[in-house]
């Protein structure tokens, strides 16, 4: 086991400022630094007559950057190549690695737990707002430092798990893409013998009530907030996530097994509409910005229902409202989509569930990679984990 | 008395519906074709004998009557002979088509195919002699039918019976826009050598003959070869091609993969200049046991559950060092699939013998709803296109159909000129066009999805198909990324036996 050298940042990186000075009629591409080690955030680009600031801070490739008000919250990163000019304000320091530290090392090291603290630990300033951390006093942040050949296997290493990182969060993109025309193409099938029907002939909807996060109790009535749609229920609710005191039941509307709940609001258009089915045992409380759908199709499908093509083409045409759209009741009546005989009504909804739940585990999988990586880093950067020499043989031959 | 396009066409489409009921859609074709041929040679003989009696009159003998027959027709096998039999007519067809094809053994052996035509729970007599009825308001010989019209009816039948079989025509049919894509990006030359190692019904070799024909050059001189595995639609290859005039064919019965019937004298597969096909998509079972010792698996054995690659390298196999092209329809998951195609994709990329992927618009098959792509390799690439391979996205190229979509004829065209030039059409959207080099193939893995080179035109309305590839070329990558990782974990020192590494 090789010991790593105990050094202060300052030893190898340097302060590295390209403040460019501002001109009228230039217009430029603003960065910000996320919180918690995420990269970079790009802005819409500004007009140097509406910037205050006389000279702008120019970041380049390969660059450690972070943000003095927000640093505490880890929000520093390396500049990635392929960037373009982009531009901030003398908030955001940069600073050039010497030849002892790779850029790809130290932004693993930027996605750590353990950098964060330190940054927090050098915050200095009276009140949150107004916390910095001074580019002289991150330079005497300590480090444990690998030799070359160690960061670069390190960094190897790590690159091949962030790549099936986002390789995974790639399928469950494309996946969740083929929700839709699946369901398009599922009941358009010649042999689904389909008909077209409003949604008032086979169902009926009704508005929930109002109740508010103070209402939530432990246990009690079930609930759905409209929010909970869009955000943590997919097509099929079986538990609720939230509680009212049962007092509130005779006040409430409540869905009852099979009935479909619709998200009446939303804060864009994509997303107005959004369903999901109550399998669960007993009733559930719905808040009113959201309708139950009553209905005589089979449960599962009926949920689908509401992602087919048919539904969200036509949606957008009652879309009404501009800081966030709603659709009424009476205009979701009114969308027509195309109803097959029961029977294949249950065969589609199963099939669409099968889809959703491939989904499902694809996502628990990325989540549990993305615990074994921080687990990984950890061990590779405390060198629980040390990375043989034999290694290299994976490796390009570096110069 | 000539008779119109139209009218031919009705009164054809006419006879097969007298099948309708007792008989299934799908095995009209079985009945109709072998009917259709026997009372176009039957007409035929009749025409050339009334002409040889003008000519020698009371001179005539069996030896000069014979110069004027294309075909044989022994004694009382004649349509009219054969269809006045008042008891079991069925029987006695099939007797008539025996004699036939024993008495034409070089060009008609097994041409009528295997239609159990005496037995009654298939094809009942009324439904025959309805058929028969209906023939018999037709005349097919040369002074009423030309050869054009006939091929054409004979092509617009086998379009309504694909129309009809629904999934099952994707067997015997490949639709004619694809037909007219493929050949038209592989030109066959007057004097070539054409073989369709899945021929079907033989749309892509009669659509060479059309080509040629309709350029004004002469296609009589083009060798046509073609082998198919099912009995029925071998000998509706062989009747489209006799209607076609055409002399120069041979097609034979068999499985190419197995057991390809076209061989040298070494033993090799036989060689042509152009070699076009639309083989079964990732046909499961076709034979992978057998080839690891096999000389065409030039780049491997591909998967046992997936024919695919086997179809591609049969045919790289099947051409002509000199002039040799290969076009083949393919569904698009050769394109990116991993394991075993993914190394002989690959192989097949660094031999250079790749020149095109061309994309083509979804619903165009009966088979699937898919959208399918066509590959061609040339033995001989030409300068510029060295060491690149042209991408041409096609996939919005076509009209909506009820069940199936099309290509007009301009976009056809659009798509051939695409392929020759190299460049896209201007002003236009939907078509687009890349030659794109070696490295950038080998930096995607070899991957050669069209959307990771050129930007697929999206269609308005999200489509199965496009997200469907999308999605297996994700989960693809996902797969192979995952590989790499662990295989960089166990480097590290990591033990991950506990992990099962997904490959082939």
């Amino acid at each position: 086991m090789s010991d790593w050298a105990m050094v202060q940042l300052g030893e190898v990186i340097k302060l590295d400022i390209d403040a460019v000075p501002v001109s009228a009629g230039t217009s430029y591409d603003i960065f910000g630094v996320l919180n918690r080690g995420r990269g970079l955030l790009r802005r819409e680009a500004v007009l140097g007559s509406e910037i205050s600031y006389k000279t702008l801070n120019r970041l380049r490739p390969n660059q450690i950057v972070y943000s003095r008000l927000k640093a505490f919250e880890g929000a520093i990163t390396v500049a990635p190549h392929g960037l373009g000019e982009i531009f901030a304000s003398q908030e955001f320091p940069t600073f050039t690695c010497g030849e002892r530290l790779l850029p790809e090392y130290f932004a693993l090291v930027t996605t750590t737990k353990r950098l964060w603290a330190q940054l927090q630990g050098l915050s200095t300033g009276m009140g949150g707002r107004r916390e910095r951390v001074k580019p002289g006093d991150f330079l005497t942040i300590e480090l444990a430092l690998p030799s070359l050949p160690e960061q670069r296997r390190i960094v190897d290493a790590m690159a091949a798990v962030d790549a099936l990182v986002e390789a995974l969060q790639r399928e469950i993109v494309t996946g969740e893409a083929m929700r839709t025309p699946l369901v398009g193409s599922l009941v358009s099938e010649p042999e689904s013998n389909g008909s077209i029907r409003s949604l008032n002939e086979v169902g009926s909807f009704i508005r929930g009530r109002r109740f508010t996060k103070n209402d939530y109790v432990d246990s009690g009535l079930g609930c759905i907030h409209y929010g909970q749609i869009h955000t943590d229920l997919g097509a099929i609710t079986t538990e609720p996530l939230t509680y009212l005191p049962d007092s509130f039941r005779d006040r409430m509307r409540l869905a009852g097994y099979g009935d479909v709940v619709i998200a009446a609001t939303s804060e864009n258009t994509d997303d107005l509409g959004k369903a999901t089915v109550w399998l669960g045992n007993g009733e559930v409380a719905l808040h009113d910005d959201a309708y139950i759908f009553r209905h005589s199709l089979d449960p599962v499908f009926a949920s689908y229902v509401f992602i087919s093509p048919a539904f969200q083409a036509q949606k957008v045409q009652y879309a009404a409202g501009t800081k966030v759209t709603r659709i009424s009741a009476e205009n979701l009546g009114k969308i027509e989509v195309a109803i097959p005989g029961p029977d294949i009504q249950t065969k589609i909804g199963e099939a669409m569930r099968a889809l959703d739940q491939d989904l499902e585990e694809l996502v628990a999988e990325l989540a549990l990679l993305r615990a074994f990586r921080s687990a990984l880093l950890t061990a590779l950067l405390n060198q629980e984990v040390e990375i043989p020499e034999s290694y290299e043989a994976l490796l390009p031959e570096v110069l | 008395m000539t008779i119109t396009q139209q009218e031919l066409e009705s009164r054809l489409w006419a006879a097969a519906n007298a099948l309708r009921g007792p008989v299934d859609p799908a095995d009209f074709k079985t009945y109709v074709f072998p009917m259709l041929f026997w009372k176009w040679i039957s007409d035929t003989w009749v025409y050339e004998h009334d002409q040889a009696v003008v000519e020698y009159g009371d001179d005539l003998d069996d030896e000069i009557e014979a110069d004027f027959h294309r075909f044989e027709m022994p004694e009382g096998t004649l349509w009219s002979e054969t269809t006045g039999k008042v008891k079991n007519l069925g029987a006695e067809i099939a007797r008539t088509f025996q004699r036939i094809e024993k008495a034409n053994p070089r060009s008609l052996a097994g041409v009528f195919g295997d239609a159990s035509w005496g037995n009654k729970e298939r094809i009942p007599e009324s439904a025959l002699l309805g058929l028969i009825t209906s023939f018999n308001q037709i005349r097919l010989d040369p002074s009423t039918v030309s050869h054009d019209l006939l091929g054409a009816g004979y092509e617009y039948l086998l379009k309504n019976f694909a129309d009809e079989s629904g999934k099952k025509a994707g067997e015997f049919f490949t639709p004619r826009e694809v037909v007219n894509l493929l050949v038209g990006i592989l030109q066959p030359e007057p004097g070539e050598s054409v073989y369709d190692p899945t021929c079907g019904s033989g749309g892509m070799l009669v659509a060479t003959i059309n080509q040629l024909r309709e350029s004004g050059r002469d296609h009589r001189t083009l060798r046509l070869y073609g082998q198919e595995i099912n009995l029925t639609t071998a000998s509706i290859a062989r009747m489209n091609l006799f209607l076609h005039e055409i002399e120069d064919f041979d097609i034979k019965r068999g499985d190419t993969l197995r057991a390809p019937a076209f061989k040298d004298t070494t033993g090799a597969v036989r060689t042509f200049d152009v070699v076009i096909a639309n083989p079964p998509f990732s046909l499961s079972n076709w034979g992978a046991d057998r080839w690891a010792s096999d000389p065409r698996a030039i780049c491997g054995v591909p998967p046992a559950k997936s024919g695919d690659f086997a179809f591609v390298q049969h045919m790289i196999s099947s051409m002509s060092s000199a002039s040799g092209r290969v076009g083949v329809v393919m569904p698009h998951g050769v394109l990116f699939r991993g394991g075993a195609e993914a190394k002989i994709r690959q192989c097949l990329i660094e031999k250079d013998l790749l020149e095109a992927v061309v994309g083509l618009p979804p619903k165009l098959f009966y088979s699937t709803d898919i959208p399918a792509c066509l590959l061609i390799f040339r033995n001989q690439k030409s300068a510029e296109r060295k060491d690149n391979v042209l991408f041409i996205d096609g996939s919005a190229r076509f009209n909506k159909g009820k069940n199936q979509n099309v290509m007009s004829r301009r976009d056809v065209n659009t798509l051939v000129d695409a392929y020759r030039t190299g460049e896209g059409p201007d002003g236009s959207g939907g078509t687009e066009v890349r030659l794109v080099p070696f490295e950038e193939i080998e930096q995607n893995g070899f991957n050669l999805n069209l959307s990771r080179y050129i930007k697929v035109a999206a269609e308005e309305t999200p489509d199965l198909g496009a997200a469907l590839i999308a999605y297996a070329d994700a989960r693809q990558h996902r797969i192979d990324t995952e590989a790499v990782m662990f295989e960089r974990l166990a480097a590290v020192g990591i033990d991950v036996s506990m992990v099962e590494v997904s490959d082939e």
